[in-house]
C-alpha cells in the first residue's frame, strides 16, 4: 500500500467516522465492527474492511447452497444466497463493491438468463473486485454473459452488434453514444466472432471483422480483450469510473471535489488496485467530515441497516420484497444500473422503506428474525446503541425529546421494536 | 386478564364437573339441542368424547403434534402455562391424570352452539361425578380467594333462578349445572332463555328445526358432528363476499358442486368418526331445488358417473371426474367473466395448437365427460440418470368420443405444441427434444424426450429429464402424460380394467385417492432440495431445516391413504372421505 494521498484524512478514526466510514463501505453499522476499525488510520480502516473476519461454517454453506442453486437455474434460491452474502458475508465491503462492478456493467441475471453463466460472472466480478481496473476489464468485458445481457449471443462479421458499442460508450466510457458513432462502431466490431451457445462461449476466427479499429490509445486490429485493455487506460473512462464509484460509495447528491477526482483518477492511472482508489474516496477527509456528503439510502441499505447488526438470516421472502421495492439484487433493472440517489426519496419510497423496517421487526421467519435482536433489545446500554447503529451522527433536537420519551417508556421487546421503527421514519435514517 | 383467568377456571369446571347422582340422561348428548334457541346457525356435537379423547391420548400424532416447534411456541404462551398449572393442581386434587379428568367429564357428550347475536352455549355431560363435585368446589374456592386477593371479593357470585344455580366467575361468563350437564354461556340472558326451556319444555327449540334434524340425520353415524345453517351465514358480509370471489376457472371445474351447494344449499353438515387408525368422514348440504344452468356440467345425470381410477406402480394422487367440459368452456361468460391473462394465454395456444377449430364446439365437444388425472414417482432410465430435482410424472386420461375423427386432430396440436416448446428453448440456447413414434403393446405413441447428456452428472441430472412428454391413444382412451413410463404404465391399467368390468360409479363426479407413503417417499429423494428451499425461505440453521423436514415427514408417514368421493343424491351434496392412518 503506498503513503496517503494529500487530502486523505491523516489522523485515526474515531467512533463517528469510523461507523461513517462502515456504513458507506458497506451499507450498514454493527457496533462490534465499527469497534474494529476505531483507533486505525484511513488506510489500516480499509485494509480491515477489504480483509474481513474469519469465515464460518454457516458461510461454507451459503457458498455450497449457492453453487447448487446456480447449476440448477433456481432464480429464486440463488437470489435469497446472494442476500444472504450481504447479511452474512465476513467480506461485506468486498460484496458492495462486487454489486458496484455489477451496477457499472448493468448485468442481470435476468436478462442474462443462463443463470451458471451470470453467476461466472459474479463470483468473478467478487474475486477481482479490488484488483486493477484492467484485470476487472478484461475479464467483464471478455465475459459471455455480458453478451448475453446485451442480447447479443452471436457476432457475425457482417452484422456487428451496435448494442455493444454504445453500452460500453454510454455507461462505460460515459460519452453519449450518438457523438462517438466511429467508436460505437469500432467496438461492435472488435467484438465480431464471439458466439454465446449452451453457455459457453466460441470465438470464430472466420466471423471476426479484421479491420483497424481505435479505442483509447490503441489501433490495429483489435479485439474485445484489447477494448478491455485500451479502455482501463483511458482518461474518461477512469474519470468515469471514479464518479461512478463516488456516487456507490459517498453521495450522488453533491459533486465529488476537483482535487478527490483529479487524484483518484492518478491512482487508476497508475494501474494501482481499485482497493487505493476506494481507500482515497473513502477516506478523503472533506467528504468523511462534512455531513453533506450523504448519499439516500437504498431500499438494500434500509435492509442492510436493520438486518446486519440485529443478526437477520436472508431469506426468499426478503429478496422478493427488495425486488418488489425496486432493488432486485440480481436484476439492474436498466443498462444504467440500479436506481440511485433522489429516486429513493420520493413520499411512497420513503413510506416503504418504513414499511419494509416494520414488517422485519413484526414478521416472522419468512424474514429471518433470530434471537439476536432480542438480544440486542435487552441490554442495558440498546437505546443509545440503537442510535448508533441506525443514525449517521447525532438525533435533532426535535426527535432528540420524542426519542428520549420513547426509549424511556419502552419496557418490552415490542416497545423498544417501535423505537427502532421510529428511528427508521427519521429523515436521518434515509442517508447514509 | 381477569375476565381471560374467569373463563380459564369455567372451563377447567367445564372438564371436570360432576353431575348430581342418580339423575343421568338416557338421551345422550343430542337431546341437548332441545335446551338450543332454533335460530342457532352453528352447532358442533361431540357425541362419545371419551372415545375421541382415548384415541388422542395413544395416538403417535400427538407426540408428532407435541414436538413441534411451532405448538410448543403456542404451549410457551403464558396464559397456556397458566392453564396448564391450573390443570396441574386438580390434577393434585383429584389424584387423577388430565387424560382420566376429560373422559370423566367430557364422556357423556359435548354440545357446542353459537347464536346470531354472538352468544354461545357450551354444553358437557359428564360420565362420573363422585371426584367432580370436590373439583368444582375446588375451583369456586380458588376462585374466590383470587376475586380476595385482587380486591374483588364480589367478582364470583351465584343466583338461582326458577329453582337452578348459576354462578358467574367474572365477566359475562355464567355456568349452571343441570342433571348431569354443566352450562356454559357468555351472556346471562341466554342462561334464564335455556333454563325456561328446560322447566318449560315447550317447542321453538333446535330439536325442532327441520334443517338441524335432516343435518343430523344425515350425519347420524358419526360421532362428531357440525351443523351449519347457510342460510343464515350466507347474509354475513365476509361469507357473501367469499363466495363471490370464487370465479377462477379451476376451483369452478373442480369444486362446482361444493360451490353452488354453498351458495344455495339451506344448510350444511359435517360427520367424523375415528376407529382405530381409519378417520372417516362425511360433509353433505342440504338439497338445491334448482341447480344453476351452467354449473349443470359437473352433475351426473341418471345412472352415469365417474369411471374408476386408475393406479399404476408409484401412484402417489389418482383421481376421476365426470365434468362435460364442453358444458364447462361454453359458459365460460357467465361462469368466470373476468378475462385473466392466464385465460387469454390458454386460449391463445389452444388457437394455435387447434387451428381453424373452434374450441369448444369441435374439440371439447369431442370428449366424454370422464377426466382421470394420474400423479407417479417417476422411473428414470440409466442412460439419463437421476435429476438432481426429482419431480412426480403426470398424466390426464381423456375419453373420446370419435376416436377416428378426433385423435388426428390432438395429435397435431401435440406435435404443435412440442414444436413450439422446441423453438422457445432454441431461441434460449436450450437443448430441445426429439419427436419419436414407438410402439408399446400395439399402441403406438407420440414421444419427445431430451437426449442424454453424455457429459453430464448422472446422479444430479438436469430437471429437464423429468419429462417425456407422450400422447398415446388406446381405443377411446387418450392419454397426455408428461412422462413415458407412466404412460406406459397407464396403457397397461387400462388394459387391465378393459379386461374386469369397467362400470361407472353412479352419482359420483369426482374420486380422489392419495397415497401418504408415496408422498413421503418423493419428499425423501428430493430432501437436499427441500432442506435448500427450508434455509432459503426462512433463513434456518441446516440442522433446523432437517429437523422440521423430519417432523413433517414423521408426520406424513403416518399417513397412508386418503380417499374421498363427491357425489350427488335428491339435489343434494355430498363427500365422504376415509383417512388410514398407518399403526404405530
Amino acid at each position: 500500500m503506498t503513503p496517503l494521498s494529500a487530502g486523505v484524512y491523516p489522523g485515526t478514526l474515531d467512533r463517528e467516522l469510523a461507523a461513517r466510514l462502515l456504513r458507506r463501505a458497506a451499507g450498514f453499522v454493527a457496533i462490534e465492527e465499527r469497534d474494529g476499525l476505531v483507533g486505525l488510520d484511513v488506510t489500516q480502516a480499509v485494509a480491515r474492511l477489504i480483509g474481513g473476519a474469519q469465515a464460518g461454517p454457516r458461510w461454507q454453506e451459503i457458498h455450497d447452497l449457492e453453487e447448487v442453486s446456480a447449476d440448477r437455474g433456481q432464480l429464486n434460491g440463488y437470489r435469497a444466497w446472494q442476500l444472504a452474502r450481504l447479511v452474512e458475508s465476513p467480506q461485506p465491503f468486498r460484496e458492495m463493491v462486487t454489486l458496484f462492478w455489477l451496477d457499472l456493467f448493468a448485468v442481470s441475471a435476468l436478462r442474462v438468463d443462463a443463470l451458471r453463466l451470470y453467476h461466472d460472472l459474479r463470483s468473478g466480478l467478487r474475486e477481482r473486485a479490488f484488483d486493477s481496473l484492467e484485470k476487472v476489464f478484461a475479464f467483464a468485458l471478455t465475459h459471455p454473459a455480458l453478451l448475453l445481457n446485451l442480447r447479443a449471443p452471436s457476432n457475425y462479421r457482417s452484422q456487428p452488434q451496435q448494442q455493444i458499442g454504445r453500452f460500453i460508450v454510454q455507461y462505460v466510457v460515459g460519452h453519449d453514444p450518438g457523438e462517438k458513432a466511429a467508436l460505437v462502431a469500432d467496438i461492435a466490431r472488435a467484438y465480431t466472432g464471439m458466439f454465446v451457445t449452451s453457455g459457453r462461449l466460441r470465438v470464430l476466427d472466420y466471423e471476426h471483422d479484421p479491420g483497424e479499429k481505435t479505442v483509447g490509445d490503441q489501433t490495429g486490429d483489435l479485439r474485445a480483450e484489447d477494448v478491455a485493455r485500451a479502455l482501463a487506460r483511458d482518461q474518461a473512462t477512469i474519470e468515469n469510473v471514479v464518479r461512478r464509484l463516488f456516487g456507490w460509495f459517498v453521495t450522488t447528491e453533491v459533486a465529488i471535489p476537483q482535487q478527490l477526482l483529479a487524484t483518484a483518477k492518478n491512482v487508476a492511472l497508475d494501474g494501482r488496485p481499485i482497493a487505493e482508489v476506494l481507500t482515497v474516496l473513502l477516506g478523503w477527509e472533506e467528504c468523511l467530515k462534512d455531513p453533506r456528503y450523504r448519499r439516500v439510502k437504498s431500499p438494500l441499505e434500509v435492509y442492510l441497516a436493520v438486518a446486519r447488526p440485529f443478526g437477520y438470516r436472508a431469506t426468499t421472502h426478503a429478496a422478493e420484497a427488495l425486488a418488489e421495492l425496486g432493488w432486485d439484487i440480481v436484476h439492474p433493472p436498466t443498462l444504467a444500473g440500479w436506481p440511485r440517489g433522489q429516486a429513493w426519496l420520493t413520499a411512497s419510497q420513503v413510506a416503504r422503506h418504513l414499511a419494509l423496517v416494520r414488517t422485519m421487526l413484526s414478521g416472522g421467519e419468512n424474514w429471518g428474525a433470530t434471537s439476536q435482536i432480542t438480544e440486542a433489545l435487552s441490554r442495558p446500554d440498546w437505546s443509545s446503541r440503537l442510535v448508533e447503529t441506525l443514525l449517521d451522527g447525532a438525533l435533532s433536537a426535535e426527535a432528540r425529546a420524542d426519542w428520549q420519551k420513547l426509549a424511556e417508556n419502552a419496557r418490552d421487546e415490542t416497545a423498544k421494536k417501535e423505537a427502532v421503527a421510529f428511528l427508521a421514519s427519521l429523515p436521518e435514517f434515509q442517508l447514509a | 386478564m381477569r375476565g381471560f383467568k374467569s373463563l380459564l377456571l369455567v372451563s377447567v369446571v367445564g372438564l371436570v364437573i360432576e353431575c348430581w347422582p342418580g339423575r343421568s340422561l338416557a338421551a345422550g348428548i343430542d337431546s341437548a339441542a332441545a335446551w338450543v334457541p332454533q335460530n342457532a346457525p352453528a352447532a358442533l356435537v361431540v357425541k362419545n368424547p371419551a372415545s375421541l379423547i382415548e384415541q388422542w391420548e395413544k395416538s403417535p400424532l400427538r407426540q408428532a403434534v407435541a414436538n413441534n416447534p411451532g405448538f410448543q411456541a403456542v404451549l410457551n404462551n403464558p396464559g397456556i402455562k397458566q392453564a396448564d398449572a391450573l390443570v396441574g393442581l386438580v390434577e393434585v386434587h383429584t389424584k387423577k391424570d388430565r387424560w382420566t379428568l376429560l373422559k370423566q367429564a367430557l364422556g357423556g357428550g359435548l354440545f357446542v352452539a353459537a347464536l346470531p347475536q354472538g352468544e354461545v352455549v357450551v354444553i358437557a355431560e359428564a360420565q362420573d361425578g363422585k371426584v367432580l363435585r370436590d373439583v368444582h368446589e375446588f375451583l369456586l374456592g380458588l376462585a374466590k380467594l383470587d376475586a380476595e386477593n385482587k380486591g374483588q371479593p364480589d367478582r364470583v357470585k351465584s343466583a338461582d333462578y326458577r329453582g337452578v344455580t348459576a354462578w358467574t366467575f367474572g365477566g359475562d361468563e355464567v355456568h349452571a349445572i343441570v342433571e348431569n350437564r354443566l352450562i356454559l354461556v357468555n351472556k346471562p340472558e341466554l342462561m334464564k332463555q335455556i333454563i325456561d326451556r328446560i322447566q318449560d319444555s315447550h317447542g321453538g327449540s333446535l330439536r325442532d328445526n327441520p334443517k338441524f334434524t335432516a343435518a343430523e340425520k344425515a350425519t347420524a353415524d358419526h360421532n362428531l358432528v357440525l351443523y351449519l345453517d347457510l342460510e343464515t351465514l350466507r347474509a354475513l358480509p365476509n361469507v357473501q363476499k367469499g363466495l363471490e370471489q370464487s370465479r377462477q376457472p379451476l376451483p369452478i371445474l373442480l369444486l362446482a358442486g361444493t360451490i353452488t351447494a354453498l351458495q344455495k344449499a339451506p344448510w350444511l353438515a359435517v360427520g367424523l368418526s375415528i376407529e382405530g387408525s381409519r378417520v372417516t368422514g362425511t360433509l353433505q348440504t342440504g338439497e338445491v331445488a334448482q341447480w344453476p344452468e351452467p354449473l349443470a356440467f359437473a352433475l351426473a345425470p341418471g345412472k352415469d358417473g365417474a369411471l374408476p381410477p386408475i393406479h399404476v406402480p408409484g401412484t402417489v394422487f389418482t383421481a376421476s371426474f365426470y365434468r362435460n367440459l364442453r358444458d364447462f368452456y361454453a359458459q365460460k361468460n357467465e361462469l368466470f367473466p373476468e378475462r385473466t391473462s392466464g385465460l387469454i394465454f390458454f386460449e391463445n395456444m389452444m388457437g394455435i395448437f387447434f387451428t381453424g377449430r373452434n374450441f369448444t364446439e369441435e374439440v371439447l365437444a369431442e370428449l366424454e365427460p370422464y377426466v382421470r388425472v394420474v400423479v407417479a414417482e417417476q422411473r428414470y432410465s440409466p442412460e439419463i440418470g437421476t435429476p438432481a430435482v426429482q419431480l412426480p410424472a403426470m398424466a390426464v386420461v381423456f375419453r373420446m368420443k370419435n376416436p377416428k375423427k378426433f385423435q388426428p386432430v390432438v395429435e397435431e396440436g401435440f406435435q404443435k405444441a412440442l414444436g413450439l416448446i422446441n423453438f422457445v428453448r432454441g431461441q434460449d440456447a436450450k437443448p430441445g427434444m426429439i419427436l419419436d413414434r414407438p410402439v408399446y403393446k400395439g399402441v403406438k405413441y407420440t414421444l419427445a424426450y431430451f437426449n442424454p447428456d453424455p457429459d453430464g452428472d448422472k446422479e444430479h441430472a438436469d430437471i429437464r429429464f423429468n419429462f417425456s412428454p407422450v400422447l398415446a391413444c388406446r381405443d377411446r382412451d387418450l392419454i397426455l402424460s408428461t412422462a413415458e413410463p407412466l404412460a406406459k404404465d397407464i396403457l397397461d391399467a387400462l388394459a387391465e380394467q378393459e379386461a374386469a368390468v369397467q362400470n361407472v360409479h353412479k352419482a359420483v363426479t369426482t374420486h380422489l385417492e392419495l397415497l401418504g407413503t408415496q408422498i413421503v417417499r418423493l419428499l425423501e429423494v428430493n430432501k437436499g432440495a427441500l432442506i435448500a428451499q427450508n434455509m432459503a425461505e426462512k433463513g434456518h440453521s441446516r440442522e433446523r431445516a432437517e429437523t422440521e423436514l423430519s417432523q413433517l415427514l414423521m408426520v406424513l408417514r403416518m399417513l397412508n391413504e386418503f380417499r374421498l368421493t363427491e357425489s350427488f343424491h335428491n339435489h343434494s351434496n355430498r363427500w365422504d372421505f376415509q383417512l388410514e392412518l398407518i399403526k404405530p
